[in-house]
Parts: C-alpha cells; sequence; structure tokens
C-alpha cells in the first residue's frame, strides 16, 4: 500500500484507524453477507456433490467448519485487528521488512487474479445460455479453453469487469450492497425448485455419493474446507484491514451472517442443482453441469442475472485489490496500471475452466500458500513479549527484510505443497498445519537469528 | 418515491422466494414462476436503493 494511496483513499494505510472512523455492527454484518455470497458458491455446493459428500457430510460438516471459521475471525482476527487497528500489510511491514511484504503482495495480488477468473469462468456460463449449442460449457474435468466462442465470452466478460475495477469500484459495491438479499433469496429459490422438481424434501435421501464410486471427501474434509476455505483472510489476517474499523472485537461474530448463509444455506441449495441434473437429467456427477445452464433451468433469467452479478460484485473488488498489491510492489506505477496488469492476468485466467471447476483444490493452495504468514502476526501480538523475541522486528532494527519471517513463512508452504503434489493430500487440510509450523519456525528463527546478529554486533564493538 | 420503495422492494423480495415455494407444491408451472422471478428481480433492483439504508452509498 503506497502513501499515495493513503492520501487519495484516506483508509488510514499506514495508520491507525482513528475513533471518529470507527463502525458499528450493521456494517461488518452486512458487508460479510454480501461478500460470502458469490458467482463461486454455485461451483462449490455441486462440486461437494460432484466429490460424492453425503448429506450428512454436507449439513453437519458444514455446520462445524463454518462455526471453527466464526471463531477465528472472532477470537484471532477481530482481537488483534481491534488493538493494534492497522491494515495486515502495515503490521507485517512492521515485523517483516517492506522488501517481504512486496514478495507477499506478489502471491496475494496473483492469487487474486485467479480468484477473480474462476469469478469470471462461471460468469461465462451464465452468459453463455444463450448463445445455445454454439458455446460448448466446460465440465468438472475441463482445464483448458472449450472453443473460441467461450474465449470470446470470458475476454469480453473480463474487459468489462476490468473496465469498471480501473474505474473505482463504488458502483459495483453499490450493487454488491443492494444485491445480497436478493441473490440470498435466488439460491433459495433455486434449492426450493430443485426440491420440488425432485420431489422429495429428504436431504439425507437425496444427497448421498453415487453408487460404487468412492467419495473423495467425507465429514473431515468438508469441515476443513468450509473452515480453511478463507485462510487467508481470518487465521491469514487479511480482514485485520476490514476490522481495524470495528468498534469491539465482538463485530468478529459479523462472519457468521457470512459463513451461515453464503457458506451453509447457498452451499446446500446449489449443490442440490446438481443433485437433480444426476438424478433426473443422467448427468455424470463427476463430469458436473456448468452454473450457467444448472440455474437457468431452475429459475430462469433471474438466477442467470444472480449467477453474473454475484461474480462480477464478487470479482470487480478482487480485481481493484490486486491492483493494489501490484501497485504496492511496483510504487511508481498507477493505481490504473496496476488494476489493468490485475484485469489483465485474470481475465486470461478465467479463459481457463481449471480454477473455476477445480476451485476446491484451488481454494485450498490459496490458503496454504497466503495464511501462515497470518501465524507471525499472532506470534508478534501474543507471544512474542512472553518468549523474548523482539517485537515488531523490522521497526526496531530498521531492517528492509527479515529472514525469519521469510524462512518461516516459505519452508512449510513449500512442505505443504510438496506434501500435496507428492501424496495427493487435499489442499484444504494444509493450512492448519502450515500456519501452526510457521508460527513454531518464526519464534525458533527469531531467536537463533537474532541472538546471532546480537553476537556479531559485539563482536564488531 | 422513498414510499412507494417501502411497499414494493419487500415485495419485490417476497416476490423472489414465494413463486419457488408455489412450484414446489405444484400450484404454479415453471413458466410463471420465472417470469415472476423475473420481475420481481427487476422491480427490486428499481426500488432497493430508495428503501436500503446506505444503499445508495
Amino acid at each position: 500500500m503506497s502513501h499515495e494511496t493513503q492520501k487519495v483513499g484516506d483508509e488510514y494505510e499506514r495508520t491507525p484507524v482513528p475513533e471518529s472512523a470507527l463502525k458499528g455492527p450493521s456494517a461488518f454484518w452486512g458487508m460479510y453477507a454480501g461478500e460470502h455470497t458469490a458467482g463461486t458458491e454455485f461451483m462449490i455446493g455441486p462440486l461437494f456433490v460432484a466429490w460424492g459428500a453425503s448429506a450428512f457430510d454436507l449439513i453437519f460438516g458444514l455446520l462445524l467448519g463454518n462455526l471453527l471459521a466464526v471463531l477465528s475471525w472472532r477470537f484471532l482476527t477481530a482481537e488483534i485487528a481491534t488493538r493494534q487497528r492497522l491494515t495486515l500489510y502495515y503490521q507485517l511491514e512492521k515485523i517483516s521488512g517492506r522488501h517481504l511484504v512486496s514478495l507477499y503482495n506478489l502471491f496475494n495480488g496473483l492469487l487474486f487474479c485467479f480468484l477473480a477468473g474462476a469469478m469470471v469462468t462461471v460468469s461465462a456460463t451464465a452468459v453463455g445460455v444463450p448463445f445455445g449449442d454454439s458455446i460448448r460449457m466446460p465440465s468438472f474435468s475441463d482445464k483448458l479453453p472449450t472453443g473460441p466462442v467461450w474465449c470470446i465470452t470470458c475476454l469480453a466478460i473480463g474487459a468489462a469487469m476490468t473496465f469498471v475495477a480501473v474505474r473505482g469500484y463504488g458502483f459495483v459495491a453499490r450493487v454488491g450492497h443492494l444485491s445480497a438479499p436478493w441473490m440470498l433469496l435466488i439460491f433459495l429459490a433455486c434449492g426450493v425448485v430443485m426440491l420440488g422438481k425432485l420431489g422429495s424434501a429428504n436431504l439425507w435421501e437425496l444427497i448421498k455419493p453415487p453408487a460404487a464410486t468412492s467419495s473423495r471427501i467425507g465429514f473431515w474434509g468438508v469441515v476443513f474446507f468450509s473452515w480453511f476455505c478463507n485462510a487467508a483472510m481470518h487465521i491469514g489476517m487479511s480482514d485485520l484491514s476490514i476490522f481495524r474499523f470495528a468498534r469491539k472485537p465482538r463485530y468478529g461474530w459479523a462472519s457468521a451472517a457470512g459463513m451461515f448463509l453464503g457458506h451453509y444455506v447457498a452451499w446446500i441449495c446449489a449443490a442440490l442443482l446438481l443433485v437433480y441434473w444426476v438424478r433426473e437429467r443422467g448427468a455424470d456427477p463427476t463430469k458436473g453441469v456448468a452454473p450457467g445452464p444448472m440455474v437457468d433451468d431452475a429459475v430462469g433469467m433471474a438466477g442467470l442475472i444472480c449467477v453474473v452479478i454475484a461474480g462480477w460484485t464478487t470479482a470487480n473488488p478482487t480485481i481493484y485489490r490486486a491492483g493494489l498489491a501490484f501497485q504496492g510492489i511496483f510504487p511508481r506505477i498507477s493505481r490504473t496500471a496496476g488494476t489493468v496488469i490485475a484485469g489483465l492476468v485474470c481475465t486470461l485466467a478465467g479463459v481457463f475452466p481449471a480454477f473455476a471447476m477445480q476451485l476446491l483444490d484451488f481454494v485450498g493452495i490459496y490458503g496454504t500458500i497466503l495464511s501462515p504468514i497470518g501465524a507471525v502476526i499472532v506470534v508478534d501480538h501474543y507471544l512474542a513479549r512472553r518468549l523474548g523475541i523482539r517485537e515488531r522486528y523490522a521497526e526496531q532494527t530498521k531492517s528492509r527484510f527479515n529472514l525469519a519471517v521469510l524462512l518461516a513463512w516459505a519452508i512449510p508452504v513449500a512442505a505443504g505443497l510438496w506434501i500435496y503434489r507428492a501424496y495427493n493430500v487435499p489442499p484444504f487440510f494444509l493450512p492448519l498445519p502450515c500456519w501452526i509450523a510457521c508460527g513454531v519456525l518464526y519464534v525458533l528463527l527469531s531467536k537463533m537469528l537474532d541472538r546471532s546478529r546480537i553476537g556479531t554486533a559485539a563482536q564488531g564493538l | 418515491m422513498k414510499t412507494i420503495s417501502r411497499i414494493v422492494a419487500p415485495l419485490a423480495l417476497a416476490g423472489t422466494i414465494i413463486p419457488a415455494v408455489l412450484f414446489a407444491f405444484k400450484l404454479i408451472g415453471a413458466g410463471p414462476m420465472k417470469l415472476t422471478l423475473l420481475l420481481a428481480t427487476v422491480a427490486w433492483f428499481a426500488t432497493a436503493p430508495f428503501w436500503l439504508e446506505g444503499g445508495d452509498r
């Protein structure tokens, strides 16, 4: 985050949020309800079905996982945010130094682009419905573009989203705010219509793994996925930037609005869409069906509008944030240039269905890479003094690069990604061990490296 | 406009879910259900900015 941004946006990016700028609880409840009812929810529910989750896994797994996510926001993120009142970036800069924040920004910006790309893909499945057979919709197994019409559709959507993000996302944020209650009801309507078409409201009977197939996700998989699909935001501390405006840490409970509406009701309703297509239309659950045609079949044009708006309102701020992250790395480029770069990467990513169609894996990898850095902030905030390590190391030593943070972050992430590749471990199981390992390593390395630095300095005297 | 919105916007929200329930109980067909949802969507976006506090910010 640049100094320029602070002056222009007056978002207190390099100062604690003052008392006069604090917000009441309703701002947080509304924001979380809106932000976590996105176009990608139309993918995640059906993907659970494709992976063979049962009704028990979904109903109770999501209940527990979302509860754990809310507790993480409430007792980690909101607590630290309301005491420090700083953004993640500035707080990290005080601990790790400016250069390491740039590296974090690079990963953050790229992963934001891929996430926004997944939303472009989902939106394209809705925009493509009127084109009929001239566009081949991607299935869950597709990784590459499905044809020229598909590419043109994605490029057009990506260009439109980038254009709006460049203009500033005020208008889109306003549409997102207005859409939130309507979007949730469209998700609910999809679920109710599907129950009507299936002729049963018995979820236990309706949602079960197809016969003779092995389930790729069980109860604990659903728990860990729903807990860590936003790992970068809660245990990764990205939402310090949001909760620094909260008057009290108990506003952290507002995350429940996003979790239990967007990540519970909406996911289960979206899951029912694929259940219907598998049972009544003979769709192959492993290949799935693109969200656009399923939603069109369920609730018609209103559903297609919902898919586009849900994707658009979440992708735009994501492109905007990615642009700011790139601008943080190259402070000389303008915000517009940063946003255009982010938009280009996002649009290209959107053309490839791999990110959206393998969203469960992608979201897990996203959390595995970004969330461990949050452990450094937790250690610095709660444990540094007790364990005898320097608080806000970079600020105190005027260092631009804290090697202890880099190693503590890179080693567990590299190990986690290797385990994912070598042993095919679902990546949503990895953020927690990586986060814990990062915290432990940071303590050990800080003690070790700081002692050797003090020793070197003493010898030099 | 604000008074009209206070009446129409909640009705539009109701119009987004009630037709789906009626369809599930086989009281209306798919066509009327989808059409009502679309009209409710248009009505919601036309009136919600005036109804929702802070919606125009």
